[in-house]
């Protein structure tokens, strides 16, 4: 019962409040709210006639409200589709949609200009170009409206304002300041992206069966080859258990605002279940076609201009390639879930 | 309407009435710098008593509508930051001021 303990306490407070403030006033009002909890500490000890000690902290920060409140009311009033606590996220998720997004679009048109006969005159028509620029135009909004969706939905049920009143509440539960950065907290922005990428693909495949493959823009014609064409069959059933799944890991991980023991191993049997699902696609998917190598004489730079000759020749040959991809990808997956595992029983020992 | 839920209600809706009254208290008492402590301390000997959660936050809000200039100072030690009413402050001020006596007149003659 010091003043030391005291002090430690209204810091705990302060971190606390900070995570939720905005960052560009977040010094300046820890700062002011600092000097008054200690203002308020000093007269409360002076009335007591005592000295200041960790009980006195406790009551001060008990009228001071639960930090989450308290930062709530630094922020301004008023109803949202996306809240301000949110809404930086939601700006930062949109500019990596649009610009993944924009990627794409560049690769696919590259693609199509390097795979086409025309030459240079031909390929920049206004025609051409407007017919991407469209394109482009249609999925970034398509892709904006579910991020807003997502966001809106994540506002309303995943809770993230704190209560409103007066809540009872132990000043002495408050988390220590780290000393160094907690490596199991997580990034809001990088689940909501997550979270956003998950309904995409889940309305991508349910709702747009035709448009599942590679898009490809030959001058000004857009071509998708069907992944289906190249002989690959998708689960779709197993492929929304999947996605309904990772959906509720996310929102649970993103309520959390950490990574816990048990959220972890759900992560590392979801990463199982989806290599699961990828093995199936690829034992019995007919693949079909000759080697990839073989395509283009052996140089993988040349794959994709090769793709583009042969998709409009004969589409299942693309099938091998593809089946390199899932292939490639399905490693990837299980040497992921090996680092997972490694992770969680270093982390978490269980013995 | 009964028990916990009825003063609940009651305590909602007297914050509601109090709620532009704060403003004005704290517009009519940074004449002289204040530091948010000081200012719940003064505002409370005149028997108005306002929550920190309410009026820390109000004296920011007030900041940035510019009815307020605030800077910090060390004093004791300990850096505070300090709020003094703007002259844009004391206009509405006088606005709100005459509002509130109209208003305290006609609801006084509503009550009788």
């Amino acid at each position: 019962m010091t003043r030391e303990k005291a002090n430690d306490l209204i810091e705990r407070y302060l971190y606390k409040a900070g995570e939720e403030l905005p960052a560009k006033q977040r010094d300046d009002v820890k700062a002011e709210l600092r000097s008054l909890l200690l203002d308020a500490l000093e007269d409360r000890a002076a009335e007591a006639g005592r000295l200041v000690d960790e009980e006195l902290a406790v009551e001060v920060l008990r009228d001071f409200g639960k930090p989450e409140q308290v930062a709530e009311r630094y922020r301004p009033p008023g109803q949202y589709l996306i809240g301000p606590r949110l809404f930086p996220v939601y700006i930062g998720v949109a500019k990596i949609v649009l610009i993944v997004l924009a990627g794409i679009f560049v690769v696919s048109v590259g693609i199509g200009a390097l795979a086409s006969p025309w030459r240079f005159p031909e390929l920049f028509r206004p025609a051409s170009v407007w017919d991407v620029i469209e394109s482009f135009t249609g999925l970034a909004f398509v892709n904006l409206a579910i991020l807003t969706i997502v966001f809106a939905l994540i506002e309303r049920f995943a809770d993230t304002r704190p209560e409103s009143g007066k809540v009872d509440w132990d000043p002495q539960k408050l988390p220590a300041v780290p000393v160094k950065a907690d490596p199991e907290r997580i990034s809001p922005g990088d689940r909501i992206f997550k979270i956003y990428a998950i309904v995409a693909l889940f309305l991508w495949v349910n709702q747009f069966p035709d448009t599942l493959g590679i898009w490809v823009f030959f001058g000004d014609q857009t071509r998708v080859i069907r992944f289906t064409e190249m002989g690959m069959q998708l689960p779709v059933v197993l492929l929304n258990i999947f996605w309904g799944l990772a959906l509720a890991l996310n929102m649970w991980v993103l309520r959390m605002g950490r990574w816990t023991k048990e959220s972890r191993w759900a992560e590392f049997g979801l990463g199982l279940y989806g290599a699961a699902i990828l093995y199936l696609v690829l034992v019995s998917s007919a693949f079909t076609g000759p080697e990839a190598s073989e395509l283009a004489g052996g140089a993988w730079w040349q794959w994709p201009v090769e793709m583009l000759r042969v998709a409009r020749a004969d589409l299942p040959r693309l099938g091998r390639i593809l089946h390199a991809v899932l292939t490639f990808i399905l490693g990837i997956s299980l040497i992921e879930a090996v680092v997972r595992l490694v992770r969680i029983l270093r982390r978490y020992p269980v013995w | 309407m009964t028990g916990p839920a009825y003063l609940e209600h009651l305590d909602g809706l007297a914050l509601e009435l109090r709620r532009g009254a704060v403003v004005l208290a704290v517009l009519s008492q940074l004449g002289e710098e204040q530091y948010g402590y000081s200012l719940k301390k003064l505002i409370a000997a005149s028997g108005l008593e306002i929550d920190e959660g309410t009026l820390y936050p109000l004296l920011r809000r007030l900041e940035s509508q510019k009815l307020l200039t605030s800077r910090w100072r060390v004093e004791d030690g300990r850096p505070r930051r300090y709020y003094k009413i703007s002259a844009q402050g004391e206009k509405t001020l006088r606005a709100l001021a005459a509002e509130w006596r109209e208003i305290s007149n006609s609801i006084a003659r509503l009550l009788r």
